[in-house]
């Protein structure tokens, strides 16, 4: 029994209530029998989903996060009417890993996009797939980039929007989408303007099921650029808060050049800033339509950002390594009917792979044996559940980047991070003493009373999510 | 143009432009320890160490080929002095990309944009230097000759093309090309 229909289904209707519905249903001859149960009771209870999904967005900037002078009022209110999990993570700190565990529930070495360049296999199943089949509208809008075929035969959504240029990157300017298999021009000049707009056609459809909505932004990736009207917002910030061992000219040197950071690194900071305004914005528009449209109370919304993303710290941009900065993620919903402490922060560790069973759960769908994440319903709904207390993090080769493959384990005080190259040494960090992960215990005596259960602890993750040759 | 000592026409050239590159590099790596104490002095050391780092790996070729062509350095010890601190920091690249890349795709991994990239700025900047260069001491008497010749013409012709690609919406372009010949020799 799934936790929505163990708690939230029962809430609205009982199952005597619900059999004696179907039972009338059948007999004015109206229920088909491969219609499922809830077809015609539940459909109404069930709630709208809206997923968005930002790219490169760090879990400290949003203001709720403490941010110096972002302000993202749209994404603090989802957290202040909503919950706000402190320590969400991603599984890998890439782009199209992290975007396809999000939709499959699974770790990268099961749903097989281990990097930018390894295929989306038409074999996996997404959640949208699964909602489909039990009744609900969907929609994929916006990035998708995930390699192989430019776009894939994405079963199971009405609606699959997106763009294929700069190989799937899309641009901030002026993109030309893919609409519905349709090569389409740009309709707003504004990329976070113009997947919004679609988005919320969709959401107006009108429809007697209920909907889910995947909407993924490109923002606020890598050459982050805001809006005309928003651009300049920060110009007057002079301490931007950037970290210690940053400079203006990290993005320049070295290895790091590979990543496309031409220029100062406090102006193309400014740049992400005023960009992930625009998303905030936008998100704005999301929640307001819900409320002009009466939808707030019945649809769920949730905000995710794929990884975050280094502005000097470790003397690093970019990400991959498995440092906090870059694992970590805003993760967000709002759900007034199951969230009974608006505001809530919620310090459990959930992961990418929690979404799709989450949604599953919400939506009262069973959530298949092969996803690895876990429904975070109970969680949500401030249930006293036992819940992990250790993950695994991977990073595979991709090409040409020269940062090492990775499995690391992360525990609540801990993290252990061991490469596939023998020009690095592992990594032990005490989190809970050191959050900026500056001192690395591998190889000192406090490593050596805590190292050989970490590692232990990695072997049996390993083994448990299946990576290959454990 | 008198020939001097093989060091003056190539060592010190090679010597005064590797010298700047490691400096800087040195301070610029020491920047953020001297910074956690001094915010300002730190600052100032990263921007100016960084300035040098640029100048010595993009632009030396400026300042090594123009001591060599003074120095009466051939065609080939002139080209051996521009490229040679883009050749290094390539061969830095390369060395920290072994630890991640072995066999043929190291070897693929050396044409990387930025090692392309480098190695062809060095060359435009040696053209446009060489072009100089010939001006000045033909107006001095000191060279007679045409000043393009089919050296400093094919140095031109390759930094003119593939600085600009390398440099194609914003490096973009040349990247996915480089990667996409990865996919088709290696998967």
């Amino acid at each position: 029994m799934s936790f929505f229909e163990d708690s939230i289904f029962r809430k609205d209707i009982s199952r005597r209530e619900l059999l004696e519905i179907l039972g009338g249903a059948a007999a004015l001859g109206m229920l088909n029998a491969s219609i499922p149960r809830w077809a015609f009771s539940e459909s109404l209870q069930r709630p709208n989903i809206i997923f968005i999904l930002s790219d490169d967005h760090r879990w400290d900037h949003m203001s709720s996060m403490g941010h110096p002078f972002l302000e993202t009022p749209n994404l603090d209110r989802i957290a202040n009417e909503g919950a706000l999990c402190e320590n969400a993570f991603v599984t890998s700190s890439l782009c199209s890993p992290s975007r396809a565990s999000f939709l499959t529930g699974q770790y990268a070495h099961t749903h097989g996009v281990k990097n930018n360049i390894t295929p989306w296999s038409e074999e996996n199943v997404t959640f949208l797939e699964l909602l489909k089949q039990s009744g609900y509208d969907t929609a994929f809008i916006g990035k998708w980039h995930m390699p192989g075929k430019e776009l894939p035969n994405l079963r199971g959504v009405d609606r699959f929007i997106s763009f294929t240029i700069q190989r799937g990157q899309g641009r901030y300017f002026n993109c030309p989408l893919i609409v519905d298999g349709v090569k389409t021009p740009s309709r707003k000049e504004y990329i976070t303007e113009e997947l919004t707009d679609y988005a919320l056609e969709f959401v107006r459809e009108k429809r007697d099921k209920p909907f889910c909505l995947y909407l993924s932004l490109k923002a606020v990736h890598h050459r982050w650029l805001p809006p005309r009207d928003l651009k300049g917002t920060y110009r007057d910030i002079k301490d931007l808060h950037l970290p210690p061992e940053s400079d203006n000219w990290i993005g320049l040197v070295d290895n790091q050049i590979i990543y496309g950071t031409f220029g100062v690194l406090e102006e193309m900071y400014r740049g992400y800033c005023e960009t992930i305004l625009a998303i905030d914005r936008e998100v704005g528009r999301v929640l307001d339509h819900l409320d002009a449209a009466g939808l707030a109370d019945n649809t769920v919304v949730i905000y995710a950002g794929d990884n975050g993303i280094y502005w000097g710290e470790h003397r690093l941009v970019d990400k991959r390594f498995a440092y906090e900065e870059v694992i970590r993620v805003p993760f967000l919903f709002r759900y007034p009917k199951l969230i009974e402490k608006p505001g809530e922060r919620l310090s459990q560790m959930v992961l990418n792979i929690d979404l799709a069973p989450t949604v599953l759960d919400l939506a009262g769908i069973k959530i298949p044996g092969t996803m690895q994440g876990k429904s975070m319903l109970p969680l949500l709904a401030s249930k006293d559940v036992s819940w992990r207390n250790s993950w695994l993090y991977e990073y595979f080769l991709d090409f040409p980047y020269t940062v090492p493959a990775m499995y690391a384990l992360r525990t609540e005080n801990y993290k252990y991070i061991e490469y596939e190259s023998g020009c690095y040494s592992p990594e032990v960090y005490n989190i809970a003493s050191d959050p900026g992960e500056k001192k690395n215990l591998y190889g000192t005596k406090i490593a050596g009373q805590i190292l050989p259960k970490l590692q232990q602890e990695l072997i049996r993750l390993k083994r448990e999510t299946g990576v290959p040759g454990m | 143009m008198k020939q001097k000592m093989f060091y003056r026409r190539v060592l010190i050239p090679i010597g005064i432009v590797t010298l700047l590159m490691i400096v800087s590099i040195n301070v610029y790596n020491i920047s953020p320890a001297i910074g956690a104490a001094h915010p300002l002095l730190g600052r100032i050391l990263s921007t100016v160490s960084a300035l040098f780092m640029f100048i010595s790996i993009w632009m030396g070729a400026f300042i090594a080929h123009p001591m060599a062509f003074r120095a009466g350095a051939s065609m080939g010890e002139r080209v051996l002095a521009g490229l040679a601190t883009p050749l290094i920091w390539s061969g830095k690249m390369v060395y920290f990309a072994g630890c991640i890349y072995t066999g043929w795709e190291l070897v693929y991994w050396s044409f990387h944009p930025l090692i392309v990239g480098v190695i062809s700025t060095a060359l435009l900047n040696m053209g446009i230097s060489e072009i100089l260069c010939r001006v000045i001491y033909r107006r001095k008497g000191l060279m007679p000759g045409r000043i393009f010749q089919g050296p400093v013409v094919i140095m031109l012709l390759i930094g003119l093309t593939i600085v600009p690609l390398s440099l194609w919406n914003g490096g973009t372009v040349f990247f996915y090309m480089f990667v996409d010949i990865y996919m088709m020799l290696f998967h």
